[in-house]
């Protein structure tokens, strides 16, 4: 336990110092080991059925389990939960569709967020292609190609941008060029994992 | 003479072979068990609703296919494979999850077909941001197409409320969460009632999925009535062949044995084949048609023909036994003739005309050879002549003991038809939690709802289930499928123009914070738009569709008028009076119950018919049979074999079901040949161990076939063989005591 926080703060020293040399495993491991648990969300939606992208805020928390809840506080609330292998939609706690099995695709990106957001580098590893990318000023950007062909069909790629051990906006484009643009930021007063 | 003889036989034998050839090859053997079905001149509403049910309804005829275990997109492309490999299968309709058939009929008029499409700025800016919401996490490109083209999902709640199934869709398969397999749903045409039928068609759906599975690791397995009513026919086939085959080669070397000759058993076995020839082809030609258990019940009954000429052959054609075979033989065919003639079910009518005919032409063809037939000498088997003092201590034993037996053991009436399935219970528990799986619950309890046209009954439906609906019952109506054409023109309607819409849209979208590019949704707008000038959808239009053969079980013509069903599955919304609250004509039904009924009615009519017969036989010998003494062997030996096979299934504990009266009946045509031929026994030399001869040998070829149908552990093939076996076997012990009891041995007398 001592021996990891000590690499993992050797890690983050590097991180910060220059990500030029650290591979994408390393980069995930220390983003979910000091993402906060909570953070704030602002997530523009661009698809083609929408004049103006559709915009969302609220929050997105980690659970110890590492379930990903979504909490939209605006335009409309609604919870959504993702978990190893499914996802939950629920507005004023109930559910907000017929509870309908979600397809094969859609529990394989729950999975593969899941599997980002908390750092599981072998099972990112299955699932995407990942190529890392870093720039002089400390930023970084982790593509993740979708290798499933059935993802494939749901997402063409999905592009993680930080700096150091932070992550600030993940981009999710679907085969069509319609994407999912969401910007994180730590939320005051919440604490790392 | 002996020259005369083999000729006669060759002739006879070429003969019947010939005809049995020409009148069995173009047979129509019918396997519809509606041929049990009571008529329907009592109360043709209920009895023909209940008869429609069973027939095609979703209770009889749906088979689920359960396939897997494995990921959900390979399910559902093995699913689509499945259902490709059996579209245009004859006698099967896969009900695809979309049900909108070939054309896209219900996509196109969905918004007609359900109660409310929220077509209202309010319920479009909700829909649209749930589905929004959904894709944001979500980004199914179906999903995102289908939102342009149904964004309030009025096509997935129109399903959801006509559909069966209680499940999820998932291409061309169903699932459930949780659940690693998927379950496509086929309509079989002959359903339960027709198991023949059933059996090919699920042949054939096997022998089209095996290429499909071989490709993966999946198995498939099929569940439902269909498919249960297949597999007891193949059971009881085959059980049945194997038992005729060792009964067949049993009877040979028995005949064998006592006869010594090959002759001999030709003669024997030609009246048994040419009356069942003769008896098939006279029903086929009365009934357009001959039931298949009509054919292997018959076959049965006239086993009694195959007594004919071992009795024939043990008293040798010098004897005169043919007038008493005759008086036994015009009996048993009127006693048939009366227990199954116009009982108001066809199958028994049938097996009434198949069993004259058969028992005239068995006892014809008989005296027709007899004078051929060489005398039984080889082996004699005879009875021992009893003292009259102990005949009659032991016939006042066996009245005490039966009357005892009936006096404290209850007779138990088998009301379910179920109760002789020989599928083992675990099959059937398997078959119910796979179809539960699926929230497939066959109706039960169902309102009937009579009019004078298809779209009247649809109108009292929808009047009926809107009030049940709004009382909290969980109903499934006719008219959630199709709607009365008055309440489509209503909704058509309600329908706003494209202008209007898309404001509606728009300002909807506004509402939730979004701005939609209306031009994407166009599928959906100029849908509802073409939806404002179709004329309404009739039953007509859905013929051949998923959604019509559904709309086919659950509306049809009965009895002049037509029946719309409502299933409840809440029995407690069901009145006990014959009109809704709203006022409309209707009729509550618990299937199980008229199921029940229909079992119990069948019984009555076997047990009024058996207790016709016997007094038409009793009747017969107090005014023919003479001395007095012969006719009290009769009225003796008869109704103490009756009694005493039922006193066997009380001990059995077996409930009484119309198996056993049908058993019943081959008991009494074989027990009154036993009576009127032992008890022809005057004293003359040799007179009684002829008779004796006759009855053993034929008994003992009775009781073997009908012992090893007992052995079968099949209940329909127990109940009849224990029924006949026990009957015959005390029927002949009865007519011995009788005969001991009444007519006093001549020789025993002057010897003292």
């Amino acid at each position: 336990m001592r021996n990891s926080r000590v690499a993992s703060l050797l890690l983050s020293a590097t991180l910060a110092m220059n990500a030029q040399g650290a591979d994408w495993q390393a980069v995930l491991k220390a983003v979910a080991e000091h993402a906060p648990s909570s953070l704030a969300f602002e997530e523009e939606m661009h698809a083609f059925y929408l004049e103006q992208p559709a915009v969302s805020r609220g929050t997105l928390e980690r659970l110890p389990n590492g379930d990903l809840v979504k909490r939209i506080v605006k335009p409309e609330p609604a919870v959504i939960r993702l978990g190893r292998g499914r996802i939950q939609v629920s507005r004023d706690g109930q559910p907000a569709a017929p509870e309908a099995p979600a397809p094969a695709a859609a529990r394989l990106l729950a999975d593969a967020l899941v599997a980002v957001f908390g750092g599981d580098v072998e099972h990112v590893a299955a699932i995407f292609d990942v190529r890392l990318s870093t720039e002089r000023t400390g930023t970084w950007t982790l593509t993740l190609v979708p290798r499933d062909g059935r993802l494939k069909e749901w997402v063409r790629e999905l592009r993680l941008t930080g700096e150091g051990h932070q992550l600030r906006a993940f981009r999710l484009t679907q085969p069509n060029g319609d994407f999912i643009h969401t910007r994180l930021t730590p939320l005051p007063g919440t604490r790392h994992r | 003479m002996k020259g005369g003889h083999s000729r006669r036989l060759v002739l006879t034998t070429i003969g019947t072979f010939l005809i049995l050839g020409m009148v069995m090859v173009p047979l129509r053997v019918s396997t519809d068990l509606q041929g049990f079905f009571p008529d329907t001149r009592s109360n043709p509403l209920v009895a023909e609703t209940v008869r429609e049910l069973l027939r095609q309804g979703e209770r009889g005829n749906l088979v689920v296919a359960r396939l897997g275990p494995g990921d959900r997109s390979v399910l559902e492309a093995v699913g689509r494979k499945l259902k490709w490999a059996w579209e245009g299968l004859e006698g099967v309709d896969v009900l695809g999850p979309d049900m909108s058939g070939p054309a896209g009929l219900i996509g196109r008029y969905r918004f007609l077909l359900v109660d409310d499409p929220e077509l209202d700025q309010e319920a479009l800016a909700e829909w649209l941001a749930r589905q929004i919401n959904i894709l944001r996490v979500s980004p199914d490109p179906g999903l995102a197409r289908q939102l342009t083209r149904d964004p309030t999902g009025t096509l997935a709640r129109y399903l959801m409320r006509a559909s069966p199934v209680r499940a999820h869709h998932a291409g061309a398969i169903w699932i459930k969460e949780g659940d690693p397999y998927g379950y496509l749903l086929l309509y079989v045409e002959g359903g339960a009632v027709d198991a023949a039928s059933s059996a090919r068609v699920l042949e054939s759906v096997r022998a089209r999925a095996m290429p499909v599975l071989a490709e993966t690791a999946m198995s498939l397995e099929l569940a439902g009535a269909p498919v249960l009513a297949a597999e007891a026919r193949a059971l009881i086939r085959g059980r049945a062949q194997m038992v005729g085959a060792i009964a067949s080669v049993s009877i040979v070397a028995i005949l064998w044995f006592v006869y010594r000759r090959a002759s001999a058993l030709m003669y024997i076995a030609i009246p048994g084949v040419a009356a069942i020839a003769a008896a098939a082809q006279l029903t086929d030609w009365v009934f357009g048609a001959i039931h298949g258990i009509t054919l292997a019940f018959g076959a049965t009954i006239l086993g009694i023909v195959a007594d004919y000429p071992i009795h024939a052959m043990s008293h040798g054609s010098g004897s005169r036994l043919a007038p008493t075979l005759l008086l036994g033989a015009l009996t048993t065919a009127g006693a048939y003739g009366v227990a199954f003639t116009a009982t108001g079910i066809p199958a028994l009518d049938q097996l009434g005309v198949f069993a004259v005919a058969g028992v005239l032409s068995g006892i014809a063809m008989t005296l027709w050879m007899w004078h051929a037939m060489p005398p039984a000498t080889p082996r004699m088997i005879t009875l021992p002549r009893l003292r009259p003092a102990a005949a009659w201590v032991a016939l006042v034993v066996v009245f005490a003991g039966l009357t005892l037996l009936w006096l404290t053991e209850d007779v138990r009436w088998a009301s379910r038809l179920s109760a002789l399935s020989p599928i083992p219970p675990e099959t059937v528990a398997r078959h119910n939690e796979i179809r539960a799986a699926l929230g497939l619950d066959p109706p039960r309890h169902v309102l009937a709802i009579p009019a004078a046209t298809p779209e009247q009954a649809l109108s009292a439906a929808h009047e009926t289930a809107s009030q049940m609906r709004a009382a909290g019952c969980a109903i499934r109506a006719a008219s959630d499928i199709l709607p009365p054409a008055e309440i489509q023109r209503r909704r058509q309607q309600a329908l706003p123009d494209e202008v209007t819409l898309r404001a509606r849209m728009e300002q909807g979208a506004e509402q939730m914070g979004l701005a939609l590019r209306i031009d994407a949704f166009e599928p959906f707008l100029s849908a509802v738009e073409a939806a404002r000038r179709l004329p309404p959808l009739t039953p007509r239009m859905l013929a051949g569709t998923v959604a019509g053969r559904i709309l086919g079980s659950m509306l049809f013509p009965v009895a002049g008028r037509w029946v719309a069903l409502v299933f409840v599955a809440n029995p407690e919304c069901l009145g006990p009076s014959s009109t809704t609250e709203t006022g409309v004509e209707a009729v509550a039904l618990d299937l199980d119950a008229e199921m029940a009924a229909l079992g119990m009615r069948l019984g009555n009519v076997a047990l009024e018919r058996l207790a016709a017969g016997m007094v038409l036989i009793v009747s017969i010998c107090l005014l023919v049979v003479r001395p007095w003494r012969r006719c009290g062997v009769v009225l003796l030996a008869l109704p103490l074999a009756v009694a005493g096979a039922i006193g066997f299934q009380l001990v059995l504990g077996s409930p009484l079901s119309m198996i056993h009266f049908l058993g019943l009946l081959v008991v009494a045509g074989l027990v009154l040949d036993y009576a009127l031929i032992l008890g022809r026994y005057t004293g003359c030399e040799g007179e009684w161990d002829r008779a004796c001869h006759g009855v053993l040998v034929g008994g003992t070829t009775t009781l073997v076939t009908f012992l090893l149908l007992a052995s079968t552990g099949l209940p329909v093939l127990v109940a009849l063989g224990t029924t006949v076996a026990s009957g015959v076997g005390i029927g002949a012990v009865m007519a011995w005591l009788a005969v001991a009891a009444l007519i006093p041995d001549r020789r025993t007398a002057s010897s003292r």
